[in-house]
């Protein structure tokens, strides 16, 4: 409160920015929906987390070779994995969230909202293509040839050590359709 | 106690060096726009994204290295711009004010430029946005003239820092993580994956392992983190703890890097409001 009081008689237009921006923090956390930059959750692997028992992955092997984490820091591995975890879902993603949320919330707004602004066709080939460059630069080496599969695996736990048991490879585009 | 104008030098001074800093080290890692060149989009629940998406400048940059490079120089050149221009306006602040306008009219620019630069860059599968806040709230608090209130603003930016930690710490509350004594197994088992199945010999992989199989010590790291960001409340009734909230952070962040292996660097330049204080700046200028 000191602090707001203080605000206020140094600066009465700078208080009320200051005010409203702590409000719809709040009101943004309390209704722990859509975000509106600058404001956002802070959730954190707050989400609880449940127990599985079997795990999907993406592997990239580029000239016969499986790529492993660390080869790689923390920045390039998720440089090279990211866009391959994310490409298949972003087209459900994009749309879903495009057809619950966007389009009703700007049509309140006024605004026209025009799908394809939010949503694009995934072409599993095309990002194929689009990938080899993109990996070789991070690789620093040509590609003569690579792969990406999607593996499926169960996983155990004995003696407390985990044990994965593959139990189905799909290649990219199987797994993307 | 009165603020003097050094203070806001040493804020602008380390706001520059943080951002130089992190700016080397995405460049050795690859992370500018250019060097990432994007290819598709993921769109975010954010009212205010999806009317910057509607001028389309998202997909403009989509396999455009020209547009990529030119974003990048754009972002990465306005704050030593703005430092050096503030600098100027200092050295010149009786003979010419209008200078003063001038850097404040830049912070506005370079609010404008991070805005769009942060909207683009984290639509594209790299970081999260909510890492990125440092760069979108600092150029507010530079467009500030009265020296009195860029004070009150950077002690803004302390208390919102102090609610983003202690408001992480409700979400776990609210959201049930903090009840369920598995939950850093289960997120260290998504959270590593590929390292758990591809290189299950490797030490790393055999000490996640061990905290995914040891679940009371797990659990006991995700408690005391979520303690720590609880106990940041009292940050907003004295600035006595600053330090500890200070090393508490930075602790944070290195097992952020080593435990999960995310960089969160990009956070850092809001721990100004702790490392540089008015009492700090006026002795030194004294």
């Amino acid at each position: 409160m000191m602090y707001f009081q203080q605000l206020y008689r140094t600066n009465k237009l700078w208080f009320l920015f200051v005010l409203i921006f702590v409000l719809c923090q709040l009101f943004i956390n309390y209704k722990q929906g859509v975000t509106i930059t600058p404001l956002y959750h802070y959730g954190m692997y707050s989400k609880k987390a449940e127990s599985i028992d079997s795990i999907e992955l993406y592997t990239v092997k580029i000239n016969g070779k499986i790529l492993q984490p660390f080869q790689f820091s923390a920045q390039e591995w998720d440089k090279l994995m990211l866009p391959v975890n994310e490409y298949c879902n972003v087209e459900k993603h994009n749309n879903d969230l495009f057809s619950k949320d966007i389009k009703r919330i700007l049509n309140k707004l006024y605004l026209t909202a025009d799908s394809s602004n939010f949503v694009f066709a995934k072409q599993p080939d095309v990002f194929l293509n689009w990938y080899k460059k993109y990996a070789s630069n991070i690789i620093s080496a040509s590609i003569n040839n690579f792969e990406i599969d999607k593996i499926t695996s169960h996983l155990t736990e004995e003696n407390g050590v985990i044990k994965f048991t593959t139990v189905t490879t799909k290649s990219f585009n199987r797994a993307c359709k | 106690m009165q603020v003097k104008e050094t203070y806001r030098t040493n804020i602008i001074v380390g706001y520059t060096i943080i951002f130089y800093v992190l700016m080397v080290y995405k460049f050795f890692n690859g992370m500018f726009l250019f060097q990432m060149l994007p290819s598709f989009f993921y769109t975010r629940e954010d009212l205010f994204t999806w009317i910057f998406m509607l001028t389309n400048f998202h997909k403009w940059l989509l396999n455009n290295q020209l547009g990529c490079i030119l974003m990048d120089t754009l972002f990465y050149t306005t704050p030593i711009l703005f430092y050096l221009l503030y600098n100027q306006s200092i050295k010149n602040k009786t003979s010419n004010y209008n200078l003063f306008n001038i850097t404040r009219l830049a912070a506005f620019i370079m609010l404008f430029i991070n805005v769009a630069y942060i909207q683009c860059y984290t639509l594209y599968p790299t970081n999260s946005i909510e890492a990125h806040i440092a760069w979108m709230l600092f150029p507010i608090v530079f467009i500030a003239k009265d020296i009195q209130v860029f004070k009150l603003l950077t002690d803004g930016i302390r208390y919102f820092l102090l609610f983003f930690l202690m408001s992480a710490g409700i979400w776990k509350i609210t959201q049930g993580g903090i009840f369920n004594t598995h939950q850093m197994s289960n997120v260290l088992l998504v959270q590593h994956k590929e390292i758990l199945v591809i290189t299950p010999q490797h030490w790393y992989a055999q000490f996640i392992q061990f905290l995914i199989t040891t679940p009371k010590l797990s659990y006991a790291l995700y408690f005391a983190g979520t303690i720590f960001e609880l106990s940041c409340i009292v940050g907003f009734f004295t600035k006595k703890y600053d330090s500890f909230i200070l090393i508490g952070w930075l602790f944070f962040l290195c097992f952020d890097h080593f435990i999960m292996r995310i960089p969160y660097y990009e956070i850092s330049a809001l721990l100004l409001p702790f490392i540089i204080s008015v009492e700090n700046s006026n002795s030194k200028t004294e």
